[in-house]
Formats: structure tokens, C-alpha cells, sequence
């Protein structure tokens, strides 16, 4: 059969060539394979290949911000191994682990077993340390529990200052926590169409986050626990045709959290203990159908997919207060019915018309139904006030999109692309119920020369919104200034350009060049946020210096402008007229410089030296009509720098020697942070916490043993 | 067999090119030792090629492998050799073969033709008018077949590829806060789907917010009070590739949320260097700003969390 289906494409491409042929001659296109006896493939044998490594670390400081993420957060010596084997056997079979960093917080690990084009299981294991912060001090007890405690003694007060006891019990505080991920996956080729997918992934995350209490008037700074559990499964069946494939999919998330209040003692004068909710249990199911068909016309196809899926919640309510000297209400119910059904459509269509013409035309379909209950709510603001009631708003979400794109190659020297969005979104029980936007673009390559591509592309966009309503409901004094206009409903013109070049003068070195710059134009906004720009520019090169010493430089500068008018009043309702603006300016620029040189002694050592600075600043200018002008806030700045050298020396084919060190230094200057201890806000108790400056040098010692074959020793 | 029907395909659109029957003829004949003759002139090749035969594309015992028994080993991706291997009248250059990449001389919808005619079940459902497919991305642009593991597959050198288009992202992930690609404890992919998806920045579930959840999945709800734009886009208030503010807010509390929020009070004043620590020390600018109170910022679940305090 299979060759049968051979002959037949090769005879439909003879005939594309403009001529016939008989069988016989047709069966001689195709190879002798027993002149095709591969002799020289080097094919993996049996056995063990990949690598395996040791190493000493010394970090030469603690801190918890280059920590993040690395696990590297305390200072002294850490032992780790990596390693990348495969195990392979007759017929197939192979066994192969892929770990890293497994003497940190950081580890991973992945276990791979199986027949390629037949099965393959795969087992996981991932480890995500998240270092928050190190520099807090509280005075509670029971951290990292869901009831947090003052100590015996403490002392209240209507202000900070009056907290006799605070600095006899602050105690140092650590915030962070683990996020550890379990992995089983499974995929069975059933035959040459036909495929079955199934992943398994089990994610934990456990530690203290932050979080703010308050009652009226006075808040705290918390440290909430952090218990999660997270399943997660994806499954699906794929068939894949001559022309066309489809997948059948399911997708499940169950997420469930052990800690569903967090309640706490007030440090201040007023109720006693305050009571918040976490972060409910929570499911997702989701159906996904998928697929193509590719017409034999054009070159045409078409694609298309529906998904339909449910997000459910319904955790037992906590009820409206702890304060025992408000009455407690009845709850409308004792479990919230949360259930919102998704769908999600696409379909696209793609055609070549003409080799040099590629048409597309899109479609998609996006919906969040809220379908929850609605109630009336007795709430007690901030456990201390009984206020109105109120009915929760259920906020359902319709998107669509409509895109049309042409793309034709002129020639191997220039290429050119124009598209067409029509974007639709649609809201209830929001100010805005519907936008339109338009979106016009245009993209040209041109290539005058073999060694230089430059792009341009440009893009503008019109979004109106329908009239900007009330919100019904929303409760005496909370009314927004009926000047305001919401910057992600309201009208916008944005435009956008991009220009690209990339210099290859030769096949020693590349150099590209980059530059954006978009503008969002809110002028139908006499409150809110009015404008945003947005450029970048950046640049990057490579030399091939001499021999095998290559260096990369590269710098980069993100600038991020924007300008809001606000409206200040004291009066309810806000109506006053826009009485002040404010503007902020933030940059970030890169900058660095890596060195790559291999194969020095004569093959034995390879050097590699990178450099790195990104300095971010933030100006903020507030225009005040009310008052003056007012001073502008201290400009945010922030300052990584980072040095890595690395060398490796090949002590034989199988030994390496590895010797490494890396510097890296940050600092930063945050008006939020700066000067603010636990009782430095009269009104609030804070951990005191600073920014998180830090300057670590990490020093590495380790092997590697290369799994080779004998004769390439 | 795959591969066979997946060379031919791609022969008959190069032929379609070449217009003439004769060579037409040449092209679609192939080498006369596969890969044996091919390895005799490429093995010390620059990049080096051997590499192939440790990963899957150069597994004997996968029968969908270009090296499976019977499959057309070499020339199932790069076409008939028989040209390129043949005699060549001399002073006239040897009949290229097809090549990979941006800069290869094969026309890059045929390349990744070529590429999907196999793995179309596997990465090319959506491939097609797709943003990298429109956008003339070639699938050699990303991926490296012959090195002995590509660097696309590893949440290390991944980003690199990535960035050779995106620069404006490598420097995001440089900001104060981001997510930690630098540290490669995240790979592009975790969130993106390079091969084309359904929605906008080919993400990896059904739309961005679902993405965010798989990994946030503590924000999905729905909630009691819920806050309105947390459901409808988390990028309304964050930029997930980094920003220059913490928890990677577009711009700084309370200006942020003083762009949504003018009720009378305390939410339409502006606030100023004054009332910072060495001024009046607002709780409404120090510590979380707006989050002292309102903290309960993605939503609340409690009875009482109408204003998300609770």
C-alpha cells in the first residue's frame, strides 16, 4: 500500500513536470535502497551517551533577591550536579534524564523512557524558589499560618507612635515561597496517523506571601499563608490524515487552596481581629476540537477550533464580619454558585493564489459567561461598618475579531504584506458596552543587497466606544467623576511603526538595528489616562574577532511616557473639572558585551565572558492646579550590573575541568520603601521592608564526564 | 513513508518552478548511495552535520525517521541528490540541493512545506496564517536539526532564538521585574505557541488570561467580587514580559489605579513627593499604596469584599 501511494506522487509529479512515463520508469525514480546501506551513519549504539557534571559553588553573600528564582539566596557553599543522558538499547529502546541544578532550590529533573515512534513516558519533577524579601521585621505570631497573632503585651494605639511595645518584638521575617511541579506524561503512536497524548502535572506552592489588613482608617502589612495544590490534565487524540487532521482534546485545572480566610489581630484601636478571604478552590473543564483540511487548490487551507469549557467555584462562604458588636446577617447562601462557560472558535483560511501571493482571512470568537448567582449582600466594610446592600455584578465578556492579510513576495529583493482587524468587545455591567477598533497595517522588506534586509512596518488603529453610562449599584460615594473615561474602554488612535535592519557584511560579523515607537491617543478622555507612548531602540552585533573568538555587544533603550488627568473633589458626587495631571517617565537601558572563544590549546580550553548593565529610572511629575505645581516625586532607579566568566578545560575527550565566576550587583532607590520603618505611616504597622540591594560573587569548581564513544577518544 | 510522500511533494513544487521537463527529470532523481555518498563529502562539514544521527530525525529504528528502514535518509528533507551528487561538466556549479533557513536559496513556504508535509499533525495544525507563517518565519529560522540536541528544545538557549526577532522582549526580561526567563527557570514556549494558535500572541490556551491561570490559577474564580478588569485582560494592568514596576504593573500605584478610579476622596487626589516618607508618610503612596487597603485587588470571595478589602 505504502508504495503504491509512492507511485502515485511520483507519477502526479512527473506530471506537474510536463511529461509521462510508464510505470516501470516510474518505479526506477525511486532508490535502490540496498545501494543505500548507510555505512557511514554513525547511528547511536547501545548504550550510554550525553553528559554529566559536579560542581562547588561558593555564593559569597546572602541575599534574598539574587536568590529568587536561582535558590542561590544564602551565602556558604552548595554542592550540584546536572546531567544529560541517554541510555539507548538494541531495537529502539532509551531511558533518558535531563536534570539540572540539583543541589538547589531550583532543581529539575526530567525522566524520558520509551520507543520513539512508538511510546514515550515522561516523568517530571520542577522546583521554582521564589526569595521575596529577607529585610522585614513583624510582631506577629502564628506566620504562615491563616491566623496571625499579636504577642502578649502589645500595646494599641490610634497611631503607630503609640505602639509602646512594637520594637521590643519585631522579629526578623522571611517572604517567599516554593512553587514544585510533578510531571507524567504519555504519548502512544498508535499507528502513522493516528497519536494519543496525556500529561499529568501536580503544582504546589507553598510559603507566605504578602498581603495588607485594615480596618477603617488604620491597615497592617500581613504575611499570608500560601498552601496551593494544582492538577492539571491535558489529554487528546490526534489523527493526521493525507490532507487534513484533527485533534480531540480535553483540558482539565483543579486547583485547591488549604487556608480559606486569613484572619488577624488589630494592632490598633478599633475591632479586635479582621477576617479575609483567600483565594477560593477552583475547577476548569475544557473540550478542544481542532483541526486542518488542506485543499489541493491554491495551496489552501483551512483551519479550525472550538473549545467550550466551564470554570466552577463554590467554596463555603465566610460570613460578613468577626466584629461580635455588629449583628450578623444571614448569608444568601452558604456556597457561592460561581460558574462561568467559556467558548472559544477560530477559523482561518489560507490560500496561494499565485506562489508569490499568500491571502489569509481570519476569524475569532472569544466568550466568558458569567453565569454565577446574583445576591443581595449585607456587607461590613473592613469588619467595622455595616453598610448598604449590594448585589454582586457578574461580568460576561464577548470578543471578536475579523482579520484579512496579503502578503506578495515582488521579487527575492522585496516583499511586501498589508492586513485589515476589525476587534469587537463587548461587557456587561461596565461602563462601556462595546468598543470597535479598526486596525490597518503594513509591512515591506526590502533586500537591495544579499548582506542587507531592512523592514518597515506601520500600524494604525481607531477604537470607539459606545456611550459611557453609570454604572447602576455602585453605591453612594463611589461614584466616578462623569469626566472619566476608563483608558482600556475609551476611545483610542494608536499608531505604530517598527523599522529593522540587519547588516551581514560578511560571515564574520552581523549587525542589526531595531527601532519602534507606538502612541495611544486617548482625546476623548478629559479624565483618565490621556496618552501613552512607548519606543525602543536597539542594536546588536556580532565579530567574528579573530580565529574562533567571536563578541557579541548589544544595547538597548525602552522609553515609557505617559500623561493622566485626574479630577480632585471632596465633594460626593465627584464632578469637579480635571484640576490635575501627572506625568511619568520611565527608561530602561540595556547594555552588554559577551565573548565567546573555543577551542584554545590546541582544542583543550574554551573561554566565555559576558558583561551585562540594565538601568531602569522612573520620574513621576505631578501637575497640580490645586496647590501649585508640586514637587516631583524622586526619581525610581534601579541598577543591575553582571559579570560571568567561564572556562572549561578538556582534560581528555571524557574529563572537563570547570571553573567559573560571576559577579552581580544590584541597587535600587524606591520612594515606596525608602525611609518607611514598621511605624513610620501613622496610620499603618508595615514590615519596614528595604529594597533589596545586593552585591554577590559566586565562584565555581566542578567536572564533567562526556559519555563518548571509544574510538572518538 | 511519510517522509517519501513529504520529499516528492515538495520536489513537485520546486519543479514547478523550474518549468522544464528536462530538468525536471534531473532534480527528481536521486543519489545513488543516499546518505553514504552524501557523508563522504559532508562529514567534516562547518557547522558539523553528524550530530543528526543522536537525535530523533537520525533514529534507524523510527519508522517516520528519515533514516527508517526504506526511508530516503538525506534527501528526505534536503530532495533529490542525484544532481548534486552526479557528474557536473566542469566549469559549471554543482545543482544545489534544497536548503534550510532565511537566507537558503529554496523559497522559504517551500522549506517549511518540506518540514510540515511530516509534522503537520505534530506542530502544523495551526500553522497555517499563522503570525510566524505570515510573517515568512522559516522553520530553520528557530530550529537546528544536525547539532546533537537543538537549542530551540531547551528552556536555556531557547530565548535566543526567540530574541533574534524580539528584541525589544530580551531587554523586558532585564527589567526589575519579570518573569524568570533570565534565570531559565521559563522558556518562551511555556506561554507562546510558535506554531500558530488561536488567539492573539499565539499563546498557549485558549486566550490570555487562560494562560496566566495556568500557572495563577488561584485568580480563575469566579469570585464573588470580582474586579473587572482582572477578568477581562490581566494585561490591562500588567506587562508579562516585565516592567520597570513591581509585580510588573504597567505604571505605579496610585497612579495606576487612579486612571479607573476618580470616586470623591481619597481616589482623586493627587498625591506628590510630600507625602512620602519624610513628608506626611501617606499610606495612600508607601508601602502598597491603593493595596493597604484594597487588597483584595484580583477579586474577593468574601461576603463583605464588595470594595476587595476583604
Amino acid at each position: 500500500m505504502n508504495g503504491n501511494r509512492t507511485l502515485k506522487v511520483i507519477v502526479a509529479a512527473l506530471l506537474g513536470a510536463g511529461g509521462a512515463a510508464s510505470p516501470a520508469a516510474l518505479a526506477q525514480q525511486m532508490p535502490d535502497f540496498e545501494q543505500w546501506a548507510c555505512r557511514f551513519c554513525p547511528f547511536s549504539e547501545p548504550g550510554v551517551t550525553g553528559d554529566a557534571g559536579a560542581s562547588v559553588l561558593n555564593v559569597s553573600d546572602e541575599s534574598a533577591r539574587f536568590g529568587d528564582y536561582t535558590g542561590l539566596d544564602e551565602d556558604g557553599v552548595y554542592g550540584n550536579a546536572d546531567a544529560d543522558l541517554t541510555y539507548r538499547t538494541e531495537g529502539g529502546y532509551a531511558v533518558a534524564v535531563d536534570a539540572r541544578n540539583l543541589g538547589l532550590d531550583s532543581r529539575e529533573i526530567e525522566l524520558r523512557a520509551g520507543r520513539q515512534g512508538h511510546w514515550v513516558v515522561d516523568l517530571s519533577w520542577d522546583e521554582l524558589p521564589r526569595r521575596l524579601d529577607d529585610s522585614g521585621r513583624t510582631v506577629y505570631d502564628g506566620l504562615g499560618s491563616n491566623r496571625l497573632t499579636l504577642p502578649g503585651g502589645w500595646v494599641r494605639g490610634n497611631f503607630a507612635s503609640d505602639f509602646t511595645a512594637l520594637d521590643a518584638n519585631l522579629r526578623d521575617l522571611t517572604l517567599g515561597w516554593d512553587r514544585r511541579s510533578a510531571g507524567l506524561g504519555l504519548e502512544v503512536v498508535q499507528s502513522e496517523r493516528l497519536r494519543y497524548e496525556a500529561d499529568w502535572t501536580r503544582q504546589t506552592k507553598r510559603g507566605r506571601g504578602l498581603t495588607w489588613g485594615n480596618f477603617l482608617g488604620v491597615a497592617q502589612e500581613l504575611a499570608r499563608p500560601l498552601d496551593y495544590q494544582t492538577d492539571e490534565v491535558d489529554a487528546a487524540l490526534v489523527y493526521a490524515g493525507t490532507s487534513w487532521n484533527v485533534r480531540v482534546g480535553y483540558y482539565g485545572s483543579f486547583f485547591s487552596n488549604k487556608d480559606t480566610a486569613l484572619t488577624w489581630d488589630n494592632p490598633f484601636n478599633g475591632p479586635d481581629q479582621g477576617r479575609m478571604a483567600m483565594s477560593p478552590d477552583n475547577r476548569h473543564h475544557q473540550g478542544q476540537l481542532s483541526g486542518a483540511y488542506r485543499f489541493a487548490t491554491w495551496d489552501t487551507t483551512l483551519n479550525a477550533s472550538y473549545a467550550r469549557g466551564r470554570m466552577e467555584q463554590t467554596d463555603t462562604l465566610l460570613q460578613y464580619t468577626v466584629n461580635p458588636s455588629i449583628m450578623a446577617q444571614p448569608l444568601p447562601l452558604d456556597e457561592f454558585d460561581g460558574r462561568a462557560d467559556t467558548t472559544h472558535a477560530n477559523l482561518r483560511l489560507t490560500s496561494r493564489p499565485v506562489e508569490r501571493l499568500l491571502l489569509s482571512a481570519e476569524y475569532r470568537y472569544s466568550e466568558r459567561d458569567n453565569e454565577s448567582g446574583q445576591y443581595d449582600w449585607a456587607t461590613v466594610q473592613a469588619d467595622s461598618l455595616q453598610t448598604l446592600s449590594f448585589v454582586n455584578p457578574v461580568y460576561s465578556f464577548e470578543n471578536r475579531d475579523l482579520s484579512l492579510t496579503a502578503d506578495y513576495r515582488f521579487s527575492r529583493m522585496l516583499q511586501g504584506a498589508a492586513g485589515w482587524q476589525r476587534k469587537v468587545r463587548e461587557r456587561d455591567y461596565q461602563n462601556v458596552d462595546r468598543n470597535d477598533e479598526d486596525v490597518y497595517w503594513g509591512r515591506l522588506r526590502f533586500r537591495p543587497m544579499e548582506q542587507l534586509s531592512l523592514s518597515f512596518r506601520g500600524e494604525s488603529g481607531t477604537r470607539d466606544a459606545t456611550d459611557y453610562q453609570a454604572i447602576p449599584g455602585t453605591g453612594a460615594g463611589a461614584e466616578q467623576n462623569p469626566l472619566l473615561r476608563k483608558y482600556y474602554q475609551a476611545d483610542r488612535d494608536r499608531d505604530l511603526v517598527q523599522v529593522q535592519a540587519d547588516f551581514t557584511p560578511a560571515a564574520r560579523g552581523s549587525l542589526s538595528l531595531r527601532y519602534e515607537n507606538a502612541r495611544d491617543r486617548y482625546d476623548e478622555s478629559a479624565v483618565g489616562l490621556v496618552s501613552a507612548d512607548y519606543d525602543q531602540i536597539s542594536a546588536e552585533g556580532t565579530v567574528q574577532v579573530w580565529k574562533s573568538l567571536v563578541m557579541t555587544a548589544y544595547f538597548s533603550r525602552d522609553n515609557y511616557d505617559s500623561f493622566a488627568v485626574g479630577a480632585a473633589s471632596f465633594v460626593t458626587p465627584n464632578t469637579a473639572p480635571p484640576n490635575w495631571a501627572a506625568r511619568t517617565e520611565d527608561r530602561h537601558d540595556v547594555q552588554g558585551v559577551a565573548l565567546n572563544w573555543p577551542g584554545l590549546v590546541d582544542g583543550k580550553l574554551d573561554l566565555r565572558a559576558d558583561w551585562m548593565r540594565a538601568d531602569t529610572t522612573g520620574d513621576i511629575g505631578i501637575l497640580n492646579a490645586l496647590a501649585g505645581a508640586a514637587s516631583p516625586f524622586p526619581t525610581l532607579k534601579s541598577e543591575l550590573t553582571g559579570t560571568e566568566l567561564v572556562a572549561d578545560w578538556h582534560l581528555n575527550p571524557r574529563w572537563s575541568l570547570n571553573l567559573g565566576w560571576r559577579w552581580e550587583k544590584y541597587s535600587a532607590d524606591d520612594w515606596a520603601k525608602d525611609g518607611v520603618g514598621p511605624a513610620t505611616i501613622g496610620n499603618m504597622l508595615t514590615f519596614g521592608t528595604e529594597t533589596l540591594d545586593y552585591d554577590v560573587n559566586v565562584f565555581l569548581l566542578g567536572f564533567r564526564y562526556n559519555f563518548v564513544r571509544e574510538e572518538a577518544e | 513513508m511519510l517522509l517519501r510522500t513529504s520529499f516528492v511533494s515538495c520536489a513537485l513544487a520546486l519543479l514547478g518552478m523550474a518549468g522544464a521537463a528536462q530538468a525536471a527529470d534531473e532534480e527528481a532523481s536521486f543519489s545513488r548511495r543516499g546518505a553514504d555518498q552524501c557523508i563522504g563529502c559532508h562529514s567534516d562539514w562547518d557547522p558539523p552535520l553528524m550530530g543528526i544521527f543522536q537525535t530523533p530525525h537520525g533514529n534507524p529504528h523510527d519508522a517516520r525517521s528519515p533514516f527508517g528502514e526504506q526511508q530516503l535518509q538525506c534527501e528526505a528533507c534536503h530532495g533529490p541528490g542525484g544532481a548534486h551528487t552526479g557528474r557536473v561538466p566542469r566549469g559549471e556549479p554543482r545543482p544545489p540541493i534544497i536548503n534550510f533557513g532565511s537566507d537558503a536559496w529554496t523559497p522559504v513556504p517551500q522549506q517549511n512545506a518540506m518540514c510540515l508535509d511530516c509534522h503537520q499533525g505534530h506542530v502544523g495544525e495551526q500553522w497555517a496564517g499563522s503570525t510566524h507563517d505570515i510573517n515568512t518565519v522559516a522553520c530553520a529560522d528557530c530550529h537546528s536539526l544536525h547539532p546533537p540536541s537543538d537549542p530551540m528544545l531547551s528552556k536555556d538557549s531557547q530565548p535566543a532564538a526567540c530574541y533574534s526577532c524580539h528584541a525589544n522582549v530580551k531587554s523586558d526580561f532585564l527589567k526589575p521585574s519579570a518573569h524568570p526567563v533570565r534565570q531559565g527557570k521559563l522558556a518562551c514556549t511555556d506561554c507562546h505557541q510558535p506554531h500558530g494558535s488561536n488567539n492573539e500572541g499565539l499563546l498557549v490556551r485558549s486566550n490570555l488570561n487562560e494562560t496566566c491561570y495556568s500557572c495563577h490559577t488561584e485568580k480563575r474564580g469566579p469570585l464573588v467580587w470580582e474586579h473587572a478588569p482582572v477578568v477581562e485582560d490581566c494585561s490591562i494592568c500588567h506587562d508579562p514580559h516585565g516592567a520597570v514596576h513591581p509585580a510588573m504593573l504597567t505604571r505605579r500605584a496610585p497612579l495606576l489605579c487612579q486612571s479607573c478610579h476618580t470616586p470623591s476622596g481619597h481616589p482623586s487626589v493627587p498625591y506628590g513627593s510630600g507625602d512620602l516618607a519624610g513628608g506626611a508618610a501617606s499610606p495612600f503612596v508607601l508601602s502598597g499604596s491603593c493595596l493597604n487597603c484594597h487588597t483584595q485587588v484580583h477579586g474577593s470571595n468574601h461576603p463583605s469584599g464588595k470594595a476587595l478589602m476583604r
